[in-house]
């Protein structure tokens, strides 16, 4: 399910999450809760990390509940714009960059540092190979094929036009084609 | 490059994405539109990648997550009841400082009376450690000069507890005040302030308010202060029957909600999160999640949601389960794949 996808009673839950309703609540984080952690997953390449960053947001969207208004953007793009807002905070917190060079990062993805190749899970696999992509690259693979979203709300994401998120679309899958045809 | 070329393949490849995601079988696919041939490696690349959509928060973390959602938003729900009895204090500390502004441009200081208004504005936002605080508390011995000893002990309790809230969602978890707070609640209760009328309400509002706070503080607070604020929520306990409450008695937000109290994240567990084979983790799922308000069942494709976090998959269940990258012209087809190592090979 992808993150922008509403469900059917999404706008009573909000309605009843604004007063404070528990259960409404619960239904809001298990709807969105683990799109939101795919995309801060395989933008900080830490499950611990993506785990907190996940629980931030969802808090702040606890805080800022009672001021959204849906005027054309759903709740899924609102907290969405929560996450982005939240992984930009993070990073320049750290005060680094959030790419890193695949020559930085021979040890792999934080979770496997001491793990043998041939164990490494798909998800740590998927976090290795985006190393070898831009930012924007990186992005657009993120919200597309991990977190879901279709190319038109990639680019509503990422304040870029379609055909510019195609072309990069395009550059990242080759990119990463070709990383995989290297080490195998 | 051909740019025309270029643009040519980025529309196919598009064209192609979408058919796979609706479904469409790569080698059908590619049968039926022959001009995607060459794009086969990235085709593949993104069938590879959707497989880590299968990722997903650990059935414990989640219910960490609602449990702190939920906790928060009764905390929100609980603060503006409590603290709206303060402000009827506000004129009070507006008498207070007039008489002071009236004195002191009595004897022609009015400059100095300005400075020291903006200091005492200034100062009543402030918290323990910062410059203006001592400035804060002086002023308010002058505020409760008037008050009934249960009225000071509970606007005192209240104010402390204030200023808990406001640093803790800093980042700053001070004992000190927790245990100010609850020893003027205390006291409070037992000058009887338990009577009928608005204290009571408050009392009971800023025991709510505090219980809602020091079980977050258990989950979130640094482990150095973490034994001190457990100390201060077992006397937040012991205040129950003070207050004619069930003793530990939970603010009603959550009493509905079928979160069990989680074990702290210590080493052990989260080496058993990250190791937990993928099959494995539905196993100790304890019961289905509750219904969401107005959801008849769960909806679809949430079942598949307590899959667990990325783990390790152990030797030998690897090759099995866990797809490698895509391999080109000759490999299999992505969910085929069962590479017999990873990318690294």
């Amino acid at each position: 399910m992808g993150l922008l996808t509403p469900h059917p009673e999404e706008r009573r839950w909000i309605a009843r999450a604004r007063k404070g309703d528990p259960e409404a609540i619960a239904a809001l984080y298990q709807h969105y809760a683990d799109g939101v952690y795919r995309y801060l997953l395989y933008r900080v390449g830490d499950a611990e990390l993506a785990e907190d960053l996940t629980a931030d947001v969802f808090l702040k969207m606890i805080e800022d509940l009672p001021r959204y208004e849906e005027r054309g953007l759903p709740f899924g793009a609102w907290l969405f714009r929560i996450a982005r807002a939240r992984l930009i905070d993070h990073w320049r917190r750290q005060g680094r960059r959030p790419l890193v060079a695949l020559e930085d990062t021979e040890t792999g993805p934080q979770l496997s540092q001491d793990i043998p190749e041939d164990e490494i899970a798909v998800s740590e696999m998927i976090q290795r190979a985006l190393r070898v992509l831009t930012e924007e690259q990186r992005e657009v693979v993120v919200l597309r094929f991990l977190v879901g979203m279709s190319l038109e709300e990639v680019a509503r994401a990422m304040g870029k036009s379609v055909g510019a998120v195609k072309a990069l679309q395009h550059r990242a899958l080759s990119a990463l084609a070709r990383y995989l045809e290297k080490i195998r | 490059m051909d740019p025309k070329r270029d643009a040519l393949e980025i529309e196919i490849l598009e064209r192609c994405l979408r058919r796979l995601e609706q479904g469409a079988d790569l080698e059908t696919l590619l049968r039926e539109v022959p001009e995607a041939v060459p794009l086969r490696p990235l085709l593949e690349t993104a069938l590879w990648l959707r497989r880590g959509q299968e990722v997903a928060l650990s059935p414990a973390a989640r219910r960490r997550l609602i449990r702190q959602g939920q906790l928060r938003a009764a905390r929100r729900a609980a603060a503006p009841r409590a603290s709206r009895p303060v402000f009827r204090w506000a004129w009070a500390l507006v008498a207070v400082l007039g008489l002071i502004l009236v004195l002191l441009s009595a004897v022609g200081a009015a400059e100095a009376s300005l400075v020291l208004l903006s200091a005492v504005g200034a100062a009543e936002a402030s918290l323990p450690g910062e410059p203006l605080y001592p400035v804060k508390r002086a002023v308010e011995g002058l505020v409760t000069l008037g008050m009934s000893p249960e009225e000071r002990a509970l606007y005192l309790a209240e104010r402390r507890w204030s200023e808990f809230e406001a640093s803790a969602a800093r980042g700053r978890w001070l004992p000190d005040l927790a245990e100010e707070s609850l020893a003027r609640l205390e006291e409070a209760a037992r000058l009887g302030a338990e009577g009928p009328a608005g204290p009571a309400a408050r009392l009971r509002a800023l025991y709510e308010r505090q219980g809602v706070l020091l079980e977050e503080a258990a989950a979130v607070a640094p482990p150095d202060v973490r034994s001190a604020l457990a100390r201060a929520r077992q006397r937040w306990a012991g205040l129950a029957p003070v207050l004619g409450r069930p003793e530990g008695g939970i603010p009603e937000p959550t009493r509905s909600v079928e979160t069990p109290v989680l074990p702290e994240p210590t080493a052990e567990i989260l080496r058993e999160r990250i190791h937990t084979p993928p099959g494995l983790e539905k196993q100790e799922t304890p019961s289905a999640p509750r219904t969401p308000p107005g959801q008849e069942k769960t909806p679809p494709g949430q079942e598949k949601k307590e899959t667990p976090r990325p783990v390790r998959t152990p030797p030998g269940q690897e090759k099995k389960d866990t797809p490698g990258p895509p391999r080109g012209q000759d490999s299999a087809p992505p969910g085929d794949q069962g590479p017999k190592g990873s990318p690294g090979r």
